[in-house]
């Protein structure tokens, strides 16, 4: 059965000027952002950015300190049926009725969404490698991940909120899960916030990044426009007329002699700025794609380097 | 089956059945226990409706375990759907409670007495799962088993408590009091216990959690690192409300002295009911709590000159005083005392050992030698004295094995520990319920009845059972913080 939901936001997830302290510790600081319908985001951060309580305040479960995030176009606080029907979360720490067994826990909560459905529930649990029959509180932690995710898509939602959905799985299981991630984008064009530190998984999913850095936003843009902006260039010079450093703001890294120098850079447009090295410097510029996993680190430089000036 | 059905019945475990069980079964056998069989289908009928009550709590108890839960409240209509059930559950509860108080006081029925104090004793185990897990409706529950025990009180039959050998009775309800609040936790405390004697052997966390037995909870970040974090940042203030006001809430906090006043209540009752004989005397509501009071009040006067129930109530209130302090001794200590446990535990030598064994049986030895002079000379014995001596030092041991902690911590850090403002309130503390164990027991021993000695034997376990638990976690706790440190 595929229902489709009943209507797309364009905006499903506006984060506006939002804060949150628990106590004197700040979580989140005047982060604001706006996530288009459609898309795939990858919620990047450190550990201890903040990328848990952006996602628990955007359902519901913590309620910001200031500021206001809505989710499907109502306040998060305010959470009712209409939107938590079209709205699917998979917690980083999932907590389910583990008295229950996994058959029992689909059934539960299937008979909370109208649109449920039972044929993606059963191609899911095969596919997951997940038995219906035994108790959840017997499941590892890997299987209780798979019912996690089992749960927070098959009621086809139109956002998906998704906490470090894969950290437990084995590769082969999160390779399935990818493709169930992509058809259900194909299939109903959900929008999904993925949280994960296994960033050479997401990146072939996602095409939007929101990056945290200790509470505040870094970055949030699409992946697309980040891969023209990010690049590594090896410069080669025959001559050895390189510099020992290069005192461009593009330049957030670099290594290597006179001769040889291969650095990472962020530039707004990577091709004409390698041009006028080359030109500058008298040198060969070999430009490469970077990949999420170098990418990150950069993304929080240059937030860094911002706060710094 | 309809959605709102498999929503409700598809919640079900081994526990809230059982208490479902407990609440069918209790009235019935109660009244049989007490009147040999159920003389008249009334009566019969009147332990029964009982029924409502006991489904009505388990199932208010199912709505609680159930609500609080993330997963739950994220479901489109969930929390709605259980709040309703939860109010008319409440109202069925309160409903049938007015309905039984009224019609069991109506007709004067013994079985009144009974099922009102096994109603009370039922609640407040019961309530006390969900208040500590449904953050949502706390005061409100906190409010029904508040009304509750009242309505329970005044729908005791006094004659009925006081004739015959009502102390068996109270025996009884304390122990399945005790048994209710255990088995709520005993698998956390199975787990701690076998935790910490892991930890002792010195297993790490990773055998642990590959044994099944680290929680994360209690490991990662609620207790330890919690307490860890409030105590090295902001000192013991901080790690006594970490404890206290971090882990409970308020109403937990509440329930809490509610459930402990409730068996001290209990134990007093006891006391005094197997010791009171009176002839049974039809008298109105009011003039029996007159009666009732009146006589509680007195007994005692007669034989020691001593009223009872201001001594037993100052008791009680002063034995839970130290049970307050128990909290921020453990993490008000551990800063200093992780030296300390890394020798303790970790390190400890022979001449230690053998001086903190010294110091349990001179204490107890002490205090065995205080109550048996105390006891054969200044209070008329029931029971042998061989039965006698071990019941005075029952409430007293606790505070013998309490003392060890201070007194290690002052042998392993000469001139600290027990002159620091937390070991002046853990003396202070100690003392307190030493005192007040002491007073206890003397009175229990006075009028002591097979069913006396059953109530204060039972009461005194929760005391035990909180004390090693606290010691427990003591120990678990400053070993971890010993091995991060080292």
């Amino acid at each position: 059965m595929k229902t489709p939901s009943p209507f797309v936001s364009s905006e499903p997830l506006v984060v506006e000027n939002l804060s949150k302290l628990f106590g004197k510790r700040t979580a989140l600081r005047d982060v604001s952002f706006k996530i288009p319908a459609g898309r795939v985001v990858g919620l990047l951060g450190r550990n201890g950015a903040g990328k848990t309580t952006l996602l628990d305040l955007a359902c519901g479960l913590l309620l910001p300190t200031a500021g206001e995030i809505r989710t499907l176009g109502c306040a998060a606080r305010e959470l009712e049926s209409a939107q938590l029907n079209r709205l699917g979360v998979v917690r980083q720490e999932p907590r389910f009725l583990d008295w229950m067994t996994v058959r029992q826990q689909l059934e539960f909560t299937a008979s909370f969404y109208p649109h449920w459905d039972h044929a993606l529930e059963k191609r899911l649990t095969e596919m997951l490698e997940l038995d219906g029959a035994r108790r959840i509180v017997q499941l590892s932690q890997g299987d209780q991940q798979k019912l996690s995710i089992l749960l927070g898509v098959c009621h086809r939602p139109s956002l998906l909120l998704m906490d470090e959905p894969m950290s437990a799985l084995d590769p082969i299981i999160r390779a399935r899960m990818l493709d169930v991630l992509l058809e259900r984008l194909r299939d109903d064009g959900c929008t999904v916030v993925v949280s994960s530190h296994l960033l050479a998984d997401v990146e072939k999913i996602i095409d939007w990044v929101v990056c945290l850095d200790a509470g505040e936003l870094a970055v949030s843009a699409s992946f697309d426009e980040l891969q023209e902006s990010y690049a590594e260039w090896t410069l080669h010079s025959a001559t050895g007329t390189l510099p020992e450093t290069f005192s461009e703001t593009c330049v957030l890294s670099h290594e290597g002699t006179t001769k040889l120098a291969r650095m990472r850079v962020c530039a707004a447009d990577t091709a004409s700025e390698a041009e006028r090295f080359a030109s500058m410097y008298r040198a060969e510029v070999k430009s490469r794609a970077l990949s999420l996993d170098e990418m990150f680190p950069l993304l929080l430089k240059r937030r860094e380097r911002r706060a710094k000036s | 089956m309809k959605a709102g059905a498999k929503q409700f019945f598809v919640f079900w475990r081994p526990l809230p059945l059982l208490w479902a069980a407990v609440s069918l079964i209790n009235p019935v056998f109660m009244t049989c226990f007490l009147h040999k069989a159920p003389e008249s289908l009334a009566r019969f009928l009147g332990a029964t409706m009982l029924l409502p009550l006991g489904a009505g709590m388990t199932l208010a108890l199912i709505a609680g375990r159930v609500i609080h839960q993330p997963a739950v409240m994220l479901l489109p209509g969930a929390r709605r759907f259980y709040q309703r059930a939860f109010l008319w559950m409440a109202v069925a509860v309160g409903g049938g409670l007015v309905g039984f108080a009224v019609w069991t006081t109506a007709n004067a029925l013994p079985v009144g007495s009974v099922a009102a104090l096994v109603f009370l004793c039922l609640s407040v185990g019961l309530l006390w799962e969900p208040l500590s897990r449904w953050w949502g409706s706390t005061w409100l529950l906190a409010l029904v088993t508040l009304a509750m025990c009242v309505a329970g009180i005044f729908v005791v039959e006094i004659r009925e408590l006081v004739a015959g050998n009502p102390g068996w009775f109270l025996a009884a309800a304390a122990a399945a009091f005790f048994l209710m609040s255990r088995v709520i936790f005993a698998k956390e405390r199975v787990r701690e216990r076998a935790m910490t004697v892991m930890m002792l052997c010195g297993a790490d966390l990773k055998t642990l959690s590959r044994v099944g037995l680290a929680r994360k909870k209690w490991v990662a970040q609620d207790w330890t690192r919690g307490a860890v974090a409030a105590t090295d940042e902001r000192g013991w203030l901080a790690a006594f409300s970490h404890e206290w006001f971090g882990a409970m809430s308020w109403p937990r906090i509440v329930v809490l002295m509610l459930w402990l006043v409730g068996v001290w209540a209990m134990v007093a009752l006891g006391v005094v009911a197997s010791h009171v004989k009176l002839t049974q005397q039809t008298l109105s509501s009011a003039a029996l709590s007159r009666e009732f009071f009146a006589l509680v009040w007195s007994v005692g006067s007669e034989r020691s000159g001593v009223p009872i129930l201001p001594f037993v109530t100052c008791a009680a209130a002063l034995f839970l005083f130290p049970f307050v302090l128990t909290y921020p001794r453990m993490t008000a200590l551990y800063p200093i005392s992780r030296r300390m446990f890394a020798r303790l535990v970790m390190r400890m030598t022979m001449r230690q050992t053998i001086a903190q064994v010294g110091i349990v049986l001179a204490m107890t030895l002490l205090v065995a030698w205080l109550a048996t002079v105390l006891a054969g000379e200044t209070f008329r014995w029931r029971a042998s004295s061989m039965l006698a001596v071990p019941l005075a030092l029952l409430p007293v041991l606790p505070w013998i094995a309490g003392l060890m902690l201070p007194l290690s911590q002052w042998m392993t850090n000469p001139g600290r520990g027990l002159l620091t403002r937390y070991g002046l309130l853990l003396a202070a503390g100690w003392l307190a319920g030493l005192a007040s164990a002491c007073v206890l027991s003397f009175f229990a021993a006075q009028l002591l009845t097979w069913p006396g000695v059953v109530c204060v034997v039972i009461a005194m376990l929760p005391g035990w059972c909180w004390l090693r638990n606290r010691v427990n976690r003591f120990y678990l706790l400053s070993d971890l913080v010993a091995r991060e440190r080292m």
